[in-house]
């Protein structure tokens, strides 16, 4: 559009909502002309809206039903412009005249996860009874838009709990309303599995205080790596988060004890010169002594024994292990011919039963998949496990 | 001093005029919005329009504090509307158990704590009969009313309106939106307006105030107050130092052009060291709750009473030399609410060392959305 229509087009407009009488045909028609413009200026999408609302509310004093027409333009022009409160009230006094239709529905969900977040979150059957019955490619433009809001809400709060919440409600919706039409359902999946992953990645090196959520997150992102596991096109590299780790989560048990017991294990496990063992593949050991740090050991080079993949295989792990002296093994990835041990899973065995010692598995998944490599992330969960173990057999610790 | 002036006497934003125009007097429906949206004004607008519409039929209207019941019955009168009554939500329970025959509202631990389970006993007779004889209940910040109160005005009447912010509950036995929603027993289209664009306060004022004290509020769809004005002013002191600091303030706001009302908001405890500190300087200042003391220019006020309420220019007095007052302070949401009462000016006296880290970390990060009156922390 030339640029002196569009400047005509605003002028019209600001005389208008300066007049505060303005017919809705005229203001739809400049509002249409400017609709470019406004993507590129937020005053002008602003003067817009304010015009469409100055419009419609003159007159009125006349019956309600006289407006539909002007309330269901008004309604999806709104939605054009992201106006999510033109939106959510019209479609209200629209809906008290008619059943709104279809793309009328659509409008009102999205506003609706715009602009109460926390019932989409917690109660999102309520989006679902809202969208009623409508086509797939509706629901996929619904859903997206949610994703969208989704993200953009968390970078702003940075809350991860809520973006965790909120993307647990979308896939169930997802689920439901695109059911009929897996292709769809799979569009969907790749946009969602992408915000779980940056979701996955914020929570990498957290602390322990998202325990609560644990369950709920697992899941999520256990999802978003099936997803991605399938998705040919996403590069593997591109996921700096160990998906594989955050799933095996699912099998945590999340009735830890708290923070202060677990340090006072950990401060006990010190003060007697007892050890642990991490058995099997691992990631840098200075960074997972870093983590112990974090979990409440003052000096865990003094605690902390290392038994690679490569010495497994020549090495007895049994005659390492000093009952007196050993409070604990965490065992990952180890070869299948270990010394003296014919698999991992017979390694599990003996220790506790003919030495004492307690022994946390860092497993890939929540099946048989085996064990996996000792990452920050798991380590952190399965040294958190064994020092709730060892609380049981610590009395002292666990009254702290 | 208006403290809220009545409909045809300002500019109502086309959105609640639509709404209160639209909003059909005999349905049932929760209107959301923050501060400064007209809440209080559509719930007393909506009230207003239907009182006259359907004189035979009693209306009611329930508002957060003393102070604005008094402010909005004496806004009232003139229009001369004798079927709508104003009270808080402890006041009608008050007057309907009395109405009732039931004497004194029972009360524990002294005398704003009422007795629920006494009360219970008698719940029965007391509503029931005659039901509905509300043609409509309109409940502002009905977020802070307990949930067996909203059922009650129900009951009461043939239409409930509810109006709230679900980012201020104060009360911890108030109401979530979810509820409120169920107990209108309405649940497909959710029955829930929503206000959105401030036209009290100025977006300097109103960013600052999201920044500093309600970071939950800067959700991106949130959209700007329309108006611009000054940058907020703070100024960090000492405790000795506070009370000089305010007298200052309250002069050079009190100085400004178009400054015609004037608050002090502060904690309770606060109040009457303030109030002397500004009669020893010679300025005048209301100390009720009653509409008669807006002949004062200035008022000195608890921060928590003020919801619903607006001025030309707010000082906020956020000092205290006692601990557990330090503490009570960390009820930032109560300076929220206070800091978008202002309409044009907004400052702020600091005690540093009355408020925590937190605080002094926001004021560092929003350093842009304030001025400086003594140098930065």
């Amino acid at each position: 559009m030339p640029t002196s229509e569009s400047t005509l087009a605003k002028e019209l407009l600001e005389a208008q909502v300066a007049k505060g009488n303005l017919p809705l045909t005229e203001v739809t028609s400049a509002a249409r002309q400017l609709r470019e413009a406004s993507e590129q200026d937020p005053e002008t999408g602003r003067l817009i809206s304010r015009a469409l609302r100055t419009a419609l509310t003159v007159g009125v004093d006349e019956s309600v039903a006289k407006k539909e027409d002007a309330l269901r333009e008004f309604l999806l022009l709104a939605h054009t412009f992201h106006r999510y409160v033109d939106v959510w009230n019209t479609a209200l006094l629209l809906d008290s005249l008619r059943p709104l239709e279809p793309s009328e529905r659509a409008a009102q969900a999205v506003s609706f996860v715009a602009l109460f977040p926390g019932t989409a979150r917690a109660q999102p059957q309520r989006l679902e009874d809202l969208v009623g019955d409508i086509s797939p490619q509706l629901a996929l433009s619904i859903l997206t838009t949610w994703l969208e809001l989704i993200r953009s809400t968390y970078e702003t709060s940075r809350r991860i709990g809520d973006l965790v919440g909120d993307l647990a409600a979308a896939d169930r919706i997802a689920s439901k309303l695109l059911a009929k039409s897996p292709d769809l359902l799979r569009l969907f999946d790749r946009q969602w599995a992408e915000l779980a992953v940056l979701a996955a990645n914020e929570r990498q090196g957290d602390g322990v205080d998202r325990l609560a959520d644990l369950d709920r997150e697992a899941r999520v992102f256990a999802r978003a790596a099936v997803i991605l596991s399938h998705s040919v096109d996403v590069a593997e590299e591109s996921l700096s988060v160990d998906l594989d780790d955050k799933a095996e989560a699912l099998d945590w048990d999340t009735s830890l004890p708290t923070p202060e017991v677990l340090k006072a294990v950990a401060a006990g496990l010190e003060a007697r010169r007892q050890r642990i063992w991490v058995v099997g593949r691992h990631k840098d050991a200075h960074k997972l002594l870093g983590v112990a740090k974090g979990l409440g050991f003052s000096a865990p080079g003094e605690v902390f024994e290392f038994l690679d993949y490569e010495q497994v295989k020549n090495i007895s792990v049994a005659q390492k292990l000093n009952p007196a002296k050993d409070a604990g093994v965490i065992i990952g990835a180890v070869p299948h011919s270990a010394k003296d041990v014919g698999n991992y899973s017979s390694l599990v065995t003996q220790i506790p039963q003919e030495y004492g010692i307690e022994v946390v598995e860092v497993r890939k998944n929540n099946s048989s998949a085996g064990l996996a490599t000792i990452s920050n992330g798991n380590f952190r969960r399965s040294l958190e496990k064994l020092l709730a173990k060892l609380s049981v057999s610590m009395p002292a610790a666990s009254a702290a | 001093m208006s403290l809220l002036p009545l409909p045809e006497d300002r500019q109502v934003s086309p959105p609640l005029r639509s709404l209160v125009s639209l909003a059909p007097t005999d349905r049932s429906l929760v209107v959301t919005g923050g501060p400064g949206t007209g809440k209080t004004l559509f719930a007393l607008s909506h009230c207003l329009k239907s009182a006259q519409e359907y004189s035979e039929s009693q209306f009611l209207l329930i508002v957060s504090s003393e102070l604005l019941a008094n402010s909005l019955e004496a806004a009232v009168r003139p229009t001369g509307v004798d079927n709508l009554q104003v009270f808080t939500w402890r006041g009608w329970l008050t007057y309907e158990y009395g109405h009732r025959g039931q004497g004194r509202v029972p009360r524990k631990r002294g005398e704003r704590i009422f007795d629920w389970s006494a009360m219970n006993l008698d719940w029965g007779g007391w509503f029931s009969a005659p039901a509905s004889r509300y043609r409509m209940i309109a409940i502002d910040e009905a977020q802070d009313v307990p949930l067996k109160v909203l059922k009650q005005a129900r009951d009461a009447s043939l239409a409930l309106k509810l109006f709230c912010d679900p980012y201020q509950r104060f009360e911890l036995n108030g109401s979530e939106l979810e509820q409120m929603v169920e107990i209108l027993g309405v649940s497909n289209p959710w029955p829930v307006y929503v206000l959105e664009e401030d036209f009290r306060t100025t977006k300097e004022i109103q960013a600052f105030a999201h920044a500093v004290f309600a970071p939950d509020r800067s959700i991106p769809i949130h959209r700007p107050a329309a108006r611009s004005g000054a940058l907020p002013r703070v100024l960090l002191t000492s405790d000795e130092e506070a009370l000089k600091s305010i007298v200052t303030e309250v002069n050079r706001l009190g100085a400004q052009p178009g400054i015609e009302s004037l608050a002090v908001l502060t904690t309770h405890a606060n109040r009457g060291r303030i109030q002397g500190e500004l009669a020893r300087a010679g300025l005048d200042t209301g100390v009720g709750f009653s509409p008669s003391d807006d002949a004062a220019s200035i008022r000195v006020l608890p921060v928590e009473a003020v919801r619903g309420l607006e001025f030309d220019a707010v000082l906020l007095a956020i000092i205290s030399t006692a601990a557990e007052e330090a503490a009570a302070l960390g009820t930032w949401l109560d300076m929220y609410v206070g800091a978008t009462r202002a309409r044009e000016m907004l400052s702020i006296v600091i005690d540093r060392n009355a408020v925590t880290a937190e605080i002094h970390e926001a004021l560092e990060e929003s350093a842009d959305l304030w001025t400086p009156s003594n140098g930065k922390a």
